[in-house]
């Protein structure tokens, strides 16, 4: 068995990193959302996960005893590895599984420029707003280690590993950890293979809902230069600075700049996704969205198919 | 098959609107000799109507589009006219999602035309996903099914004279 951390910034596409090494090692990634929204419901209240949010201190108050915060989560992260290998992603994993054996400490990182280039251009942030997110981020994430559990976030002995991903992509930086993973851990079943594979999956083709295949085909039938879901658009961001509210639109029309989001839900669920839409609008209002509803939807495809029936009986 | 509802628009409405269309259109096109490139069938009645209402010199062409066996939109009988270098005004029945228009653009532009404009009879707004400029627009309607002066059902109603609105 073996366990991978990942320590990253933001915007030095750890997740990326993290979420690909999931698929190709088949081993579940465990963040910080994991702790907050199920564990730490289960020893304290609304207010007392909102106090670990947003003050770190209080990892060393006690909930029990002289039980602490910080050692319910440590043990339940390790309680994890009972059912199987993981990634831990954050939290204090590097110093938490510091002496574990068959553990991989990783650390991804990339110059600031880089990463603020990246936040404007991924995120289509201004450069303002992507510096913010940067230095709040980075100083909550120090502000953890030191404060939780009394290191230096950038201690290069905290790390086995260390990836600068300025120059170096998502495949190649997973590439170089799975080579020391099966170094390190015989038991690891990477198989160099499984890269090329992976990249090779058309995952854009892979439609949630049959009706967007079937919008996709009559997109096609017209000639339309399209892409699934390319683009996430955060509409919020947490306290560290990372995206707890995003969409992503699942057409995008290319010539004509055009986003389209279709739904099949009723309408009496569809507030939520409105509001959304509307989000979108306000902060990115440069572009051209459309939300088709299942009224809309079903009508566009029924017309398309009398016209084509039209057409054949011609 | 159904049959038509209620009246959206009758005919008297259509033929003054079509008149003051018309006017426009003359005095955009003075001195041109524009083209009217009308996709059939739906808009022979519409483009007959224009036509003839229109003062500024101008001929009359055809278009046919249709999917093809495999699905795709095709241009199943060209306009019999050279169009390179010539003022375009494209005549559709009814504009909605905007796709069949932008299409048939895409293929006016390649033929060479010197400008291509588009006048809609109808325009359904609400179902718009490609966002192409019209220039002249006899009635904003609102997204319901429409038969009647041009448009058909599987080919049915359309001698209607007036535009009926039609669930199917």
């Amino acid at each position: 068995m073996y366990i991978l951390t990942i320590s990253r910034t933001l915007g030095s596409h750890g997740d990326e990193i993290a979420k690909k090494l999931s698929q190709l090692l088949s081993i579940p990634i465990i963040d910080k959302e994991t702790t907050y929204a199920e564990w730490l419901p289960e020893i304290a209240d609304e207010h007392g996960v909102h106090m670990l949010r947003s003050s770190y201190a209080f990892y060393h108050h006690t909930y029990d005893r002289d039980r602490t915060y910080k050692d319910y989560v440590a043990e339940k992260l390790k309680g994890t590895l009972t059912s199987g290998p993981k990634i831990f992603l954050g939290m204090g994993s590097q110093v938490i599984f510091r002496e574990y054996p068959s553990t991989v400490h990783i650390r991804i990182n990339a110059p600031f420029s880089v990463r603020l280039e990246r936040l404007q251009q991924e995120w289509h942030l201004g450069t303002a707003q992507a510096m913010l997110n940067l230095e709040e981020s980075d100083t909550r994430r120090k502000k953890f280690i030191r404060k939780v559990h009394g290191q230096d976030w950038e201690d290069e002995f905290l790390y086995d590993l260390k990836i600068n991903t300025a120059q170096i992509d998502v495949d190649e930086a997973c590439d170089m950890i799975c080579t020391l993973v099966t170094k390190r851990d015989r038991l690891c079943p990477y198989n160099a293979n499984q890269i090329s594979l992976f990249q090779s999956e058309p995952s854009r083709y892979e439609f949630r809902h049959e009706v967007e295949r079937e919008f996709a085909t009559i997109l096609d039938s017209y000639g339309m230069d399209w892409a699934y879901e390319p683009t996430t658009f955060p509409l919020a961001f947490d306290e560290e600075g990372n995206i707890s509210q995003a969409i992503s639109p699942d057409f995008y029309l290319k010539r004509e700049d055009t986003y389209i989001e279709l739904t099949v839900m009723n309408p009496k669920y569809m507030a939520e996704k409105r509001r959304k839409i509307e989000k979108l609008r306000e902060l990115y209002p440069e572009i051209r969205v459309i939300l088709m509803d299942k009224k809309g939807l079903q009508a566009f495809i029924e017309r398309h198919k009398l016209k084509t029936h039209t057409e054949e009986i011609q | 098959m159904n049959e038509p509802k209620d009246i959206l628009l009758e005919k008297q409405v259509i033929e003054e609107r079509i008149d003051a269309l018309a006017r426009q259109i003359d005095q955009d096109y003075k001195d041109k000799n524009p083209v009217l490139l009308t996709l059939l069938k739906g808009s022979f009645y519409f483009a007959a109507d224009l036509s003839k209402q229109m003062q500024a010199t101008h001929s009359i062409d055809f278009l046919t589009v249709a999917h093809d066996s495999t699905g795709m939109l095709k241009v199943r009988y060209p306009p019999t006219s050279n169009l390179k270098g010539r003022h375009v005004l494209l005549i559709e029945d009814i504009v909605d999602s905007g796709l069949t228009l932008h299409y048939i653009v895409d293929y006016v532009k390649k033929q060479g035309a010197k400008s291509v404009t588009v006048c809609t009879l109808l325009d359904n707004p609400v179902r718009r996903l490609v966002n192409l400029p019209i220039s002249y627009i006899g009635f904003t309607i609102p997204d319901v099914y429409v038969v009647g002066y041009g448009l058909d059902v599987n080919e049915y109603y359309r001698n209607l004279s007036d535009i009926h609105i039609y669930e199917p």
